[in-house]
């Protein structure tokens, strides 16, 4: 904070301050790097209602039912994560709004925490929703209280993208007062509101009329700005490239900074490419304004020198323009790579480092999640990961094709409890209904631990942390028709019961149920649970041989002068290592408070 | 072509304070009056992956990362977490480094190894090369988690931001009770310099 109304956010942060400025009075969301605190810090604010959704398809709903019932409202998410709320915002662009409704979406160019690094841009044209692109943290919070202006004028929802550059850096954001926005009356308003065939006939030739109008108005809007400097080189940017030119050629060159990129302003590109001499898009991923211009018929150079893939950098655009980087130092040593890892006392060690000895008799379906490092060595488990909830159905497939195939091999699917019930269930009932003979190995850590500890429809707390009612995931399963005999319960910290648990699950002849159930160490009661407890190493029994080491990946074990040696401030005793110890080098001590 | 905005990138391992100094050095800059922009990269772990804060401030700051052979100061909380970033180093710039080595699960494992005489090479290379024992000196003062204070100390006196008041806000960013251990850790920092 500084004098001045002036502090120093998040991008992510300070989208969340704009649409508290905005009136907002409902937002809704599900964790997903790099959105996440883009809703964590919307629910800062009392006057914001909001809760975590269990997916991104129900978060839009939820934005989208609370603007129709008459408040603004804000839905974010990862890219992934547009994917899944795609089927409710399609409907929604043709309806149309009551209050204003912005979606923001974050994508993940470099792929730093993505399996993949599309371009949500392309969203724009399929869906014919607006689209507007920060480019730091100031303009994340002015951008959202104009999405929610542009919002209302035009009856459309509207959708920010970010990229991880611009959620994640920080910038200096001056503040203001929130504007008061009473609640709409509703009223009842079928063709608006119920997406009925026979309702909505008119609602296409009426969509592209309002496209029409946007791409006036992004021709006229300040969002979209064109900067003259020298004439030889003009560029065509936005979000974090367009920072990257600025640094790069300063006053040297002429700039359309794109802020508004869907429609994109026709008349503005053609007075800025008359302006300059050579016209230059630079844009991280997809050539989108670059097609764009070149469907206007304007020679322009754009991916014949920028990558499409991978983030951009200073560096990486100083070297497609030819300009000479400054000098710089490089020594032939590398330092060492920090690959990730569990935690010390992470719940997913115990399991992962027991199914090692079954994996010539198991295929491993993975999910997304932390337990998703169960791919990496040391445990190399894992075999296949598709998307939130893809674990239950690859192992049903490969139960199916392995059968016609003959092969022996059991399909495991292990899924978290947050991912389980982002769309861990369907596939569930699924798996209930074909009578697949797989394992379904539930890893209940009580929290969305990858992405900060959000709480899920399982974990018993609200955003508040008022206690509200967990919905177990047996429970569910009981509920699906599994029977008590299917369902077994493992202690993640118990190596030979989960060996047995994991016999069992390969032996049996029909779905099996496996719950490990811990919350997740790093959980701030689960530390105040196990403070003072702890692994030691007796050094005399030690022999060096490593495999604590070398089988846990502990990060609170490591080996020093010829002995296994163990943090005990980053130890909390599971005692994995000591099971895996066979000279009783190790033990537990302290005792559960 | 010459960027007139400074360059930090502070660089370490997760739970070594690396943010905390990046937001208590940003947040006083801010105050001093610069333009600032920072951009953060965590990995993906929670704990013990790699992570860095880059730190662009002067009259008017476009992009928050810091371009290769352009910073002006670089804080390695682990030393060997220095080799990542030299190259963004101006040929005068200044490295502090900490003189603390972790090995990764790479090493430890036998795959990789970690580098030897890193000391030497590194001062052999850059010639404003301050290497110290932050973690041992905090431990003196109290918490070993004091040890980026150290670091922070430094690297003010470097960045010739001496006149404000740095310990105000470490008090106010701080729990309170590591605060004095902070403040002692900061002010030898300072000292060293």
């Amino acid at each position: 904070m500084a004098g001045n109304n002036k502090y120093f956010m998040m991008g992510n942060a300070a989208l969340a301050r704009g649409a508290y400025e905005a009136g907002v009075v409902f937002a809704a969301a599900y964790p997903g790097t790099p959105s996440t605190q883009i809703f964590e810090n919307a629910a800062k604010y009392p006057e914001i209602y909001s809760e975590w959704a269990t997916n991104e398809a129900v978060a839009a709903e939820l934005a989208i039912g609370a603007q129709m019932a008459g408040v603004r409202a804000l839905c974010s998410m990862k890219h992934f994560g547009f994917n899944v709320a795609a089927d409710p915002i399609f409907p929604c662009v043709y309806n149309g709004v009551l209050a204003g409704l912005v979606f923001v979406v974050a994508d993940d160019p470099g792929q730093a925490t993505s399996s993949t690094e599309p371009d949500a841009r392309r969203w724009g044209p399929q869906m014919r929703i607006p689209i507007l692109e920060p480019a730091d943290s100031q303009e994340c919070k002015d951008f959202t209280k104009a999405a929610y202006e542009i919002s209302e004028r035009f009856d459309t929802p509207i959708l920010i993208r970010l990229t991880a550059r611009i959620s994640h850096g920080t910038g200096i954001v001056t503040f203001a007062e929130r504007q008061a926005v009473p609640i709409k009356p509703y009223t009842r308003n079928l063709s608006k509101n119920v997406g009925m065939s026979s309702l909505g006939k008119f609602k296409h030739a009426r969509l592209e009329a309002r496209v029409k109008d946007l791409a006036q108005f992004s021709d006229e809007t300040d969002l979209n700005r064109i900067e003259w400097g020298e004439r030889e080189i003009g560029v065509i940017s936005n979000g974090i490239s367009y920072q990257y030119v600025k640094e790069i050629f300063g006053d040297g060159a002429s700039y359309l900074k794109i802020g508004f990129s869907y429609p994109l302003p026709e008349k503005k590109i053609r007075e800025f490419a008359a302006g300059v001499r050579k016209l230059y898009i630079v844009e991280e991923l997809d050539p989108y304004m670059e097609e764009y211009v070149k469907q206007l018929g304007i020679p322009c150079v754009g991916k014949e020198i920028i990558p499409a893939v991978n983030e951009l950098s200073i560096d990486v655009i100083k070297e497609a323009f030819g300009v000479t980087g400054e000098k710089r130092r490089r020594l032939d040593i590398k330092a060492p790579e920090r690959t990730p890892n569990f935690c010390a006392g992470c719940t997913h060690r115990g399991v992962y480092t027991a199914m090692k000895k079954h994996l010539k008799k198991v295929i491993a379906c993975g999910d997304i999640g932390c337990y998703n490092l169960a791919v990496l060595p040391p445990y190399s488990v894992h075999e296949t990961m598709q998307d939130m909830g893809g674990s239950i159905p690859t192992a049903i497939s490969f139960w199916k094709v392995f059968q016609l195939a003959g092969r022996p091999e059991k399909p495991f699917a292990f899924i978290g409890d947050s991912t389980f019930f982002h769309s861990g269930m369907t596939g569930l009932a699924d798996a209930v209904y074909r009578k697949a003979n797989i394992v379904v190995f539930i890893l209940d850590n009580r929290s969305t631990a990858m992405t900060g500890h959000q709480d899920h429809p399982g974990s018993g707390r609200m955003m508040d942390k008022t206690p509200t009612e967990p919905i177990e995931i047996d429970d569910i399963a009981r509920g699906m028709g599994i029977k008590e005999d299917q369902i077994r319960y493992v202690d993640p910290y118990d190596l030979a019961d989960l060996d047995n648990a994991i016999q069992e699950g390969i032996a049996a002849d029909k779905l099996y149920f496996i719950v490990a159930r811990r919350p997740c160490p790093l959980l701030p009661e689960t530390r105040k649970a196990r403070a003072g407890i702890s692994c030691v190493v007796s050094a005399d029994k030690c022999t060096n041989c490593k495999a604590c080491v070398r089988q846990t990946g502990c990060p609170a074990l490591s080996i020093a002068e010829g002995k296994a040696v163990i943090e005990r401030e980053d130890c909390n005793g599971c005692g994995i290592c000591a099971q895996i110890c066979r000279f009783q080098a190790i033990e537990t001590v302290g005792g559960l408070r | 072509m010459k960027q007139s905005a400074k360059g930090v990138i502070i660089c370490g391992i997760g739970g070594q304070g690396v943010v905390l100094v990046s937001n208590i050095l940003t947040e006083g800059l801010m105050e001093m009056g610069f333009d600032v922009k920072k951009t953060e990269e965590h990995g993906m772990s929670q704990r013990n992956g790699a992570v860095n804060a880059q730190i662009k401030f002067g009259a008017k700051v476009f992009a928050p990362a810091v371009a290769k052979g352009s910073g002006d100061l670089i804080i390695a909380f682990e030393k060997a977490e220095s080799l990542r970033w030299l190259e963004y180093l101006r040929p005068d710039g200044c490295l502090i480094v900490n003189d603390v080595e972790i090995e990764p699960v790479s090493v430890q494992a036998g795959k990789e190894k970690y580098p030897e005489n890193l000391s030497e090479i590194l001062r052999a290379e850059i010639a404003d090369t301050i290497i110290i024992n932050a973690a041992e000196a905090a431990f003196r003062m109290g918490t070993i988690r004091a040890q980026s204070m150290v670091l922070l100390g430094i690297s003010v006196k470097k960045l010739e931001l001496g006149s404000f008041a740095w310990t105000a806000k470490i008090r106010a960013m701080v729990p309170e009770k590591y605060q004095e251990a902070n403040i002692n850790a900061f002010q030898y920092g300072l000292s060293l310099v």
